[in-house]
């Protein structure tokens, strides 16, 4: 990441600003519900849907584009305590098996977000076709990224598994 | 079962090892087991979904989490620690007692264990070892151990994701933690006690008590945040996944007004990695969410509650076995995957026994936090080594009394029902 | 010999509720031999308000869904769920074994790709409150704070009674009545008594503002894939099912009815004439009556008069 040229580094921090604009918009939302319902007495639904809206979206853009798949939960501990050469037999073949299946599932997921066209969400009338959208880059982001992991596995490219404490924030 | 449900669970299993991200290789898995029976692979995908856009309580989670922050980068911990040692540093092992007293006021405002040992642990753990009072490793020990206080009494992030899965109150959930987490801080405080006259840790020199009204007031603002938040939620006056935005947004307004601590730019980043946190346990339950529906499909509870009931163990023998289990489960695993994974398997055989699902949920949760300081994979045990940059090993055997402490605790909680729901039950519980 | 027709159900109610032992009873084992029905409670295979699409993906042959899951799709449907739209029991049951909705129902087949086999009765909402007096009129609720689901549709009940709606969970309910922070709720009888309610409101006025049905249903393409003889078989199931609820549902009510008059809880019938023409009326003006079927509320009305 660090020869990037800096407009191509702003943009790959762009996924980072946006999901904490939602996040901060989930918050400040929060916040006005809780006064319109107690302060003016005017209980209001689309708060509810908008929040569950920026977290659907904040997590899902978050996993496609923003943390590091090093950072994901992992159960690494036999996997770290391996030899390299092994590690990187592991990463090419569990990379390429869940890409495989990512990839295989990828119409079907389509197929679903798309149908789901016909149903509108309670308060804002947003289909929901709309509101699942984002799965997709999901999706497609695991494919590549395990493509990466496989990739890294066979270059050798891969780094040395650490523990991040900043990921684990909900223990 | 059949053996699409076989092939998935080794699919699991074998990704897992290998190193793939937990949440990523149950949606695999869950692909793989809907391929394999001839239904609609995007089932799994429907499931993560509309698991997580109905999912609303979970959102106290990324909520619970900013708060903490926010206390984090403003300078709360630096004020609550000032009153503890006001309160507490006088006795022999002082400054182990404010070590144990400031997680319980931090487990007030806050609901998750890394957050208390990132937070105030390295501020404490400076005051501990500075001038070679404290050895470093009883140092981290003693700060990893108490954190484990944080999700169990109120607010707390494991419970509600416990609550997502057995479909309990949030709200009665937080009140059972609060019995059970001071009685932790009082089996620790104790063995801190017993540690001082043992290794003759020092006195600390006492903070005059005519300054304990001075930095009181300094304090108050912070100590009032846990007042704010359960009078809110049991008062009927928040939900509790409004509660996390309330204490977020004062911890926001009191660092920026009153202790003039925080940044715009401080903050933004804190909603960066506030981002970054929440979507790394997103993949987890949406991860979850896709196994849930393959468990479900192929009976996976049920034939376990049956076969545990075929094998008449008695409740507490049930209880015994479900502690053993957590706890060697915690020693390899997350708290939040032994939450979002195992719990959802065991919750029908659980209310086969009798069992009550509250009780239940506090169990666990002490148990997952138990496993955050048990070796091999203890998340506390590593946050603090980096901190006092000490071996693991040193570590361990200084927070071995800690453990013992806290297993006494967790069979008071387990085998003492009463003592967990006494409060929830003040609150209208009907368990 | 043929092959035995399965049957994936999914519904909300949790394994031990009497709704789920009535259907293993009055619809599986009525199925017979040709049948298996994978029965599937306590909203765990699909979520609530999923249902309808998960059978319209072909994930799912069968559930008992409320009628607001039709809306999007068929939004003629709302009428169904309009307060006050049924007299009492005996005028719902008239209306579901009558013609009058047959154009729906048909709008339905079309839209939704589902078939409706039945419709069991679960039970009539009431208000039941704390406070010194018995409400009668809408003008009596005026300033109450009734707890309502959370939900647009569900608020504006609320308010077209006449109160003042606040949105509380479920399972908070208690606590919120106990300090105050609401008046009254609305539920039935027996969700009165498994929350215990009764332990701290004193009046239930007997509106039956909603004398709610479900919708046992099942997708039309599993319905086509059955002989003739199939499909009879799981109507008469269905019908069976419809009659078997009714009847525990009315028997429950009737119980916990008469230990809350036991307990001392004034338990009374309000004006409910008053109460339907003004609800009807607030319904009629507002923007949930544009998509009902032009004439549908006067012929149900008709039904039974
Ligand atoms: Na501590
Ligand atoms: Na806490």
């Amino acid at each position: 990441m660090k020869q990037l040229h800096p407009l191509l580094r702003r943009a790959a921090a762009l996924p980072a600003h946006l999901s904490a604009l939602l996040f901060g918009s989930m918050f400040a939302v929060f916040i006005l519900q809780i006064v319109f319902r107690y302060a003016l007495d005017l209980p209001v639904g689309w708060t509810v849907e908008w929040v569950t809206l920026a977290w659907l979206w904040g997590i899902l853009l978050a996993a496609a584009f923003v943390i590091p798949t090093d950072n994901m939960i992992k159960l690494d501990i036999i996997y770290a305590l391996l030899p390299r050469g092994a590690r990187r037999v592991l990463d090419v073949v569990a990379g390429l098996v869940t890409a495989a299946i990512f990839a295989w599932t990828l119409p079907k997921a389509w197929d679903y977000v798309t149908f789901m066209d016909i149903e509108r969400t309670a308060y804002m009338r947003l289909p929901f076709s709309w509101v699942f959208a984002i799965y997709m880059p999901f999706h497609i982001a695991v494919i590549i990224r395990m493509l990466l992991v496989a990739w890294n596995g066979l270059t050798g490219g891969a780094p040395v598994p650490e523990t991040h404490a900043e990921t684990h924030d909900y223990d | 079962m059949t053996d699409p449900f076989t092939l998935a669970m080794v699919a699991i299993v074998a990704l897992s090892i290998a190193g793939i991200p937990v949440g990523l290789a149950m949606m695999s898995g869950s692909f793989l087991y809907l391929i394999l029976s001839g239904f609609d692979p995007s089932i799994a995908s429907e499931q993560l979904l509309q698991g997580l856009f109905n999912g609303y309580t979970l959102l106290a989670i990324p909520l619970f989490i900013l708060a903490a922050d926010i206390m984090n980068i403003g300078s709360l911990a630096d004020r609550l620690l000032r009153f503890c040692q006001a309160l507490v540093g006088r006795f022999r092992g002082g400054l182990g007692h404010v070590n144990v007293f400031s997680s319980v006021i931090f487990s007030g405002m806050s609901g998750s264990a890394v957050a208390d040992a990132v937070g105030m642990g390295k501020i404490i753990i400076n005051m501990m070892t500075k001038d070679g009072k404290y050895p470093p490793s009883y140092a981290a020990a003693i700060t990893a151990a108490t954190a484990t206080i944080g999700p169990i009494i109120p607010p707390s992030i494991p419970m509600v994701l416990y609550a997502l899965v057995s479909d309990q109150s949030v709200g009665y959930l937080f009140a059972a933690g609060m019995a059970p987490g001071l009685l932790m801080a009082a089996v620790m405080a104790f063995m801190n006690w017993v540690m001082a006259r043992r290794r003759g840790f020092p006195v600390d020199e006492a903070v005059p008590l005519r300054e304990l009204p001075k930095i009181t007031w300094e304090a108050l603002p912070a100590l009032m945040l846990p007042v704010i938040l359960l009078g809110g939620i049991y008062g009927g006056i928040v939900t509790p996944t409004e509660a996390a935005a309330v204490a977020a947004a004062y911890a926001l307004v009191i660092s920026v007004l009153l202790y003039r601590s925080v940044t715009f730019r401080a903050f933004w980043e804190t909603l960066i990695s506030g981002a970054r946190s929440a979507g790394a346990i997103g993949v987890l339950i949406g991860g979850s969410l896709t196994f849930n529906y393959v468990i479900t499909r192929e009976d996976v509870p049920n034939a376990l509650a049956a076969f545990l009931q075929g094998m008449d163990l008695s409740q507490t023998g049930f209880l015994i076995a479900i502690n053993i289990l957590i706890l060697l489960l915690g020693c390899i695993l997350e708290g939040g995957a032994i939450l979002l994974i195992v719990v959802p398997i065991l919750i029908p055989a659980v209310q086969a026994m009798g069992i009550d699902l509250v009780h239940f949920g506090v169990i666990v949760v002490v148990n997952a936090m138990l496993g955050l300081i048990t070796p091999p994979y203890g998340l506390l045990l590593f946050i603090t080594a980096s901190i006092t940059r000490q071996p693991m090993g040193a570590i361990v055997r200084d927070i071995w009394p800690f453990i013992v402490a806290l297993l006494v605790a967790l069979g008071i909680i387990t085998f003492v029902p009463d003592f967990v729901l006494f409060l929830p039950r003040l609150l209208g519980y009907q368990g | 010999a043929d092959k035995k027709v399965q049957l994936i159900y999914s519904d909300t109610v949790s394994e031990n509720d009497i709704r789920t032992t009535t259907l293993r009873e009055s619809f599986g084992k009525c199925l017979g031999d040709g049948f298996e029905l994978k029965d599937y409670h306590g909203a765990t295979l699909f979520k609530q308000g999923t249902e309808l699409n998960a059978m319209q993906r072909g994930n799912l042959d069968m559930g008992n869904l409320a009628i607001y899951d039709f809306q999007n799709q068929v939004p003629a449907t709302s009428i169904l769920g309009t307060p006050f739209l049924f007299r009492d029991y005996a005028h719902m049951r008239a209306v579901y074994d009558s013609d009058v909705l047959d154009d729906l129902l048909a709008e339905i087949e079309k839209k939704a790709k589902v078939k409706i086999l039945s419709f069991p009765y679960i039970g009539a909402r009431h208000i039941g409150y704390k406070g010194d007096k018995e409400i009668m009129t809408p003008e009596d609720l005026k300033g109450v704070k009734l707890r309502m689901p959370p939900g647009e549709g569900w608020q504006f009940v609320g308010t077209a009674m006449g109160a003042t709606p606040v949105p509380i969970p479920f399972a908070e309910t208690y606590t919120a009545l106990q300090t105050g922070a609401i008046d009254g709720q609305d539920n039935g009888f027996p969700a009165i008594h498994s929350m215990k309610f009764d332990e701290i409101i004193d009046h239930i006025g007997k509106t039956a503002h909603l004398i709610a049905a479900n919708e046992f249903t099942i997708s039309l393409k599993k319905w086509n894939s059955m002989t003739e003889e199939q499909q009879a078989k799981v109507q008469s199931c269905a019908d069976n099912f419809e009659a078997a609820l009714d009847k525990v549902t009315l028997d429950q009510e009737a119980e916990y009815e008469a230990a809350f008059k036991q307990e001392g809880i004034d338990v009374y019938t309000p004006d409910n004439a008053a109460f339907r023409k003004h609800v009807l009326e607030v319904y009629q003006n507002s923007k949930y009556a544009k998509d009902w079927p032009p004439g549908l509320l006067d012929k149900i009305s008709a039904v039974g008069e």
